[in-house]
This record gives structure tokens, sequence and C-alpha cells, in this order.
């Protein structure tokens, strides 16, 4: 007598019946031919390591039967490769081991494989180290928001107090370099100016905010409310440059 | 004659010997691999699904070449996978 174990996938899609009765229709197919059913086994549906007919799961079953010689597996596996519900099929021969491990695996006297736990070290070497590493970047990506606040501030500090109330970033940079900066933005306009230094040139806004926001904040603000800002304050440095 | 309490060595004399290394079927008397068992068999492939040779594994020829029969027998039913990334 020859032991063998046929293990197949029944595709998942199927009703819980169509399962069970397309199993059993094989369980006929090898008493039929001859063979013996020693045991049939439904590990049930299961994930697939890699998907099969585009499907990442199966119902596998596992039947093992004896027979006198092999004649009824090539029937079977005849059947397997037609019906188009089972998605794959192994079909093994069994040695004695093999038999004598799913005897024992049916009565207990095998459990399953149970990992072992990882040895514990005798000593402790703390935390690993660049273990806040991942905290850093987060300092990096704030300057998005930060510079805002900051660039307002930093400008202001300019020998010009008066002219720091109307007028709101740019005004530094306009002081020292004379290009015809509009210092004039008003300050609701301000915000909007600075954003858009502030975007581009996030990370080296701190650095050089003069250089940066004299060209950008030349496009927004329009000609005559400069003008009119700026003699509004009347103050004859500023005015001296721009004219 | 300096006891040997005396001596001392810059690093551990212990280091370089190895634990030994052993096929754990023979020690065991495991006789059977079970294809389906995908947790016992995770033992013997890396997290790309590889298997191990046997110089890390400790296995004797007869069992790594069941090893590798039962890995394989368990690709192909999707139990392992053939190609994979940080599987363990």
């Amino acid at each position: 007598m020859n032991h063998y174990e046929v293990t197949f996938i029944i595709d998942p899609v199927l009703s819980g019946d169509e399962i069970k009765s397309t199993a059993s229709t094989y369980e006929t197919l090898l008493k039929d031919q001859g063979a013996t059913i020693v045991h049939v086994q439904e590990i049930g549906l299961s994930q697939m390591a890699y998907p099969i007919n585009k499907k990442s799961s199966g119902v596998y079953y596992c039947i093992e039967f004896s027979a006198l010689n092999g004649s009824a597996i090539a029937k079977t596996e005849l059947a397997f490769r037609r019906d188009e519900r089972i998605m794959r099929f192994l079909t093994i021969r069994l040695d004695k081991y093999g038999v004598q491990y799913n005897e024992d695996r049916r009565t207990g006297k095998i459990s399953a494989y149970k990992k072992k736990e990882a040895k514990k070290k005798p000593y402790d070497n703390g935390p690993a180290p660049f273990a806040g590493r991942d905290a850093a970047p987060a300092v990096v990506a704030a300057p998005v928001a930060a510079p805002a606040p900051v660039v307002v501030e930093t400008p202001v500090a300019t020998p010009a107090p008066v002219v720091a109330e109307t007028l709101v970033v740019a005004e530094t940079p306009v002081v020292i370099e004379t290009p015809v900066v509009e210092e004039a933005p008003v300050v609701e306009e301000a915000p909007v100016v600075e954003e858009a230094p502030v975007v581009e040139e996030a990370p080296a806004v701190e650095e050089a905010p003069l250089a940066e926001e004299a060209p950008v904040v030349e496009e927004a603000p329009a000609v005559e409310e400069i003008k009119a800002a700026v003699a509004e304050v009347e103050t004859p440095i500023i005015v001296a440059e721009e004219k | 004659m300096a006891s040997r309490d005396d001596i001392k060595f810059l690093s551990n004399p212990t280091i370089g010997s190895q634990r030994k290394k052993y096929c754990r079927f023979k020690k065991y008397g495991i006789k059977y691999i079970d294809y389906k068992d995908s947790e016992f068999l995770l033992q013997f492939i890396n997290e790309q699904g590889k298997l191990l040779p046997r110089r890390i594994t400790g296995n004797s020829l007869k069992y790594q070449k069941l090893v590798a029969v039962a890995v394989k027998r368990s690709r192909h039913l999707a139990i392992l996978p053939y190609v994979a990334d940080l599987l363990k």
C-alpha cells in the first residue's frame, strides 16, 4: 500500500457549500478509483504568499489516501486541471516517516512549531545611538511657517520707526540697497508678499532676507500705492532714494 | 611562576570559539519535514525568502535536501513566497 497526499487550493469566491461540494467530489473520485481515504483536512481560507490568478487568498484542502498503485493519481490530476475552481494542486507520495508524522499530528503528539524567544542579553547598553534622529527633520521643515514672523520682525528694527509703522517687511532692504523697492506694501499686503519669498526660499531666508525679498517684493504692490505711502510718511531718506 | 590569577589578557581568550553547530533533525530525531508548516520552514529561509546555506543552518546534507524540497513544495502552494522583502 502506497500512501499519498494531495493538497489543493479552491477558489475562495465560491460559496461555502460550493467549496465543500468541490472537495467532496474529489474525495468520491478517489474512492471510486479504489483508494482508501485516510484523512481529509480542511485547512480553510488562508492568505497566499503571492497572488494566483489575481486572487490573494484561497481555501486549502489536504486529502491523505492510500492505494495499491498510483493509477488513481493520473485521473485525479486530470480532473484537477480541468476544474476551473481549483487554482493549484500538489500530489506527493508519503514515505513511512511522512505517514508516521501525519498520524502523530492527528493524535496530537506533535504540536505546532513555536518560535523560540530571542535570548535576553545579560547587559543593557541603553538606547541605541541616533535614536532621536528622525525628530531632526521636523525642525528643518518648520521654517516654512517660522520665517514669516521672523522675517517681519528683523527688518522692522530699522532706524526709521515711523516708516516701520505703515510699511512692513521690505523696509530695511530698501533703505540699504537703494533699488526701486516698494517699501510701501500696505500692512495688509505684507503677509501676502512675505509668504512668497518665504515659500520660495525657505532655507535661505534667515540668512539673507535682504537680497531675496527685494526682487520678489518689487512685483507685488503697485507703484502708485508705494508713492502714496511714501508721501504719507514723508521720510526724507526714503523719498530721495525712490526718486 | 605566575599563577593563573596574575595572567591578564588584552582580549577575552574565549573569543573565537563558536557554538558547536549541529543538525537539529539528527539531534532531535525528526525524520519528516512537512511542507505545510510555514512557521517551521521560516527558520531555513532568509528575509528575502531564499534558502539559507547549510553552513549557516547547520543541517546535515540529507536533511538540507529535505528542507529544500519542502520549501520548494510550499512555494508552489503559495504557503511561502518565491520572492519577498522583509519576510521576518
